[in-house]
């Protein structure tokens, strides 16, 4: 199933885009998706929420195809 | 009630017929509080203060730097090296002489927080670091007061209204402070018109608060990219132990059992760098120099400080300072062992070593 990932903030410096899609197999959770991002890039640099479907969710929230999800790190400036 | 020259001042809000004489009214009653007066705060407290809320309280310990002055539109260049606070009131009565500024020259914490807070309606956090964000957090957390909530990143801002009608609070969504290296404007580069228009929709969103509107924010944490102009608002649910972990971090205060005899001058600059609140004593008699001009330090010659006991804080850490520090360890086991006062420690090498690593007092 396709899964359209967002990074805000400092996590799209991070990973050097603002947008990206993950195939992962039916009835995987977040923390499947994240396991795989968090290999393939340096995500320490940054703490960050989860949003899936606008919604902010634990890892062990299930994805479903087409699933929106967003890793928002939270913003200090002001 | 409201004289004829503020009828006539406010006339354009009164005629809206939401607002009317009844809301102008609750506005010129309600008090808000703004912690930090940089690029969300300056813009901010300046509609709040043109639309006539009652009583702002301003609260920031930093002066005006000329770099603040691109965004941070209450500060003129002559203001460079002033208080901001100060420079805010003096801006904020001249363009609106109706209110009350009050104003506070310290850092936001969860030790002197409950104190600034417990009079308002509001809070609006326009600070710049997740320190003060966290604490402002929990203080409103355990005084049950709704808090608006703004913060940048470069081109991309968060915006909520927590804490508002049992709903959802910061630590819903970021349940813990994390130790990773933040990125605020002075590191992470801003925009002036950024935090200008952020500062204005926080404000926006106070005004709803204190009217009575129904808030599109509460609930949810909105995000917008100013430079791609796209935006999301996500759905935060109420977590059970948010309100725990508050009070938790709140208590955290009152624990010293770790406070040692002594401590270093780096240490007690880490503290204040860490936004903990921390009581400062200075015991020399008041003709010893260099006097410690900082507003955070308190004066009490030796002699004194025992008929004083009152004005030491129960649950902040509590710094005495002498000019050596011989004096002041004497005085921390006194108080240690005399009036059993655990959360007392002495600054190793006293104002000699403030003097000595160039600790700025000013």
């Amino acid at each position: 199933m396709k899964i359209h990932v967002t990074y805000f903030g400092k996590l799209a410096d991070v990973t050097g885009t603002k947008r990206e899609e993950f195939e992962l197999d039916e009835g995987r959770l977040v923390s499947d998706l994240l396991h795989e991002i968090e290999s393939t890039y340096p995500m320490e640099q940054a703490p960050y929420a989860v949003s899936v479907n606008h919604r902010i969710v634990e890892s062990s929230h299930s994805l479903v195809s087409n699933s929106e999800v967003a890793l928002l790190p939270p913003f200090s400036g002001g | 009630m409201l004289s004829e020259k503020e009828h006539i001042r406010y006339s354009r809000q009164i005629q809206l017929e939401e607002i009317g004489v009844s809301g102008q009214e609750k506005l010129a009653q309600s008090t808000v509080v703004i912690i930090g007066m940089g690029g969300l705060g300056c813009p901010a407290a300046q509609i709040l203060a043109g639309a006539g809320v009652g009583t702002l309280r301003l609260v920031d310990f930093d002066v005006v730097s000329v770099q603040n002055l691109p965004r941070q539109t209450l500060y003129r260049t002559s203001d460079i090296g002033q208080p901001k606070v100060d420079c805010a009131s003096q801006a904020l009565s001249a363009l609106n002489p109706h209110l009350t500024i009050e104003t506070i020259t310290e850092r936001f914490t969860t030790g002197n927080g409950a104190d600034i807070v417990r009079d308002a309606d509001l809070v609006i956090d326009a600070s710049d670091n997740l320190q003060a964000r966290y604490a402002i957090n929990d203080v409103c957390v355990s005084l049950n007061k709704p808090w608006v909530f703004g913060a940048l990143y470069q081109f991309q801002a968060q915006l909520s209204l927590f804490n508002h009608n049992n709903g959802p609070s910061y630590r819903c969504v970021f349940p813990e402070k994390e130790a990773t290296i933040e990125d605020n404007c002075s590191i992470a580069g801003v925009l002036a018109s950024v935090p200008f228009t952020v500062g204005g929709m926080m404000a926006h969103e106070a005004l709803i608060y204190l009217l009575g509107f129904e808030s599109s924010l509460s609930g949810w944490l909105y995000i917008k990219d100013f430079r791609d102009g796209s935006e999301q608002k996500v759905a935060v649910q109420k977590q059970s132990d948010a309100f725990s972990k508050a009070m938790s971090n709140m208590n955290g205060q009152k624990n010293h059992s770790e406070l040692p005899m002594e401590i270093s001058t780096d240490q007690l600059q880490q503290w204040i760098a860490e936004g903990r609140s921390v009581q400062q004593i200075d015991i020399r008699e008041l003709w010893e120099t260099p006097r410690l001009s900082s507003l955070e330090v308190l004066t009490i010659p030796m002699n004194d400080l025992p008929l004083q006991l009152d004005k030491l804080e129960k649950s902040d850490p509590i710094v005495i300072i002498c000019q050596h520090g011989m004096r002041s360890l004497d005085m921390t086991h006194y108080l240690r062992e005399k009036h059993h006062i655990k959360n007392a420690t002495s600054l190793r090498g006293g104002v000699a070593a403030i003097t000595q690593n160039s600790v700025s007092y000013e």
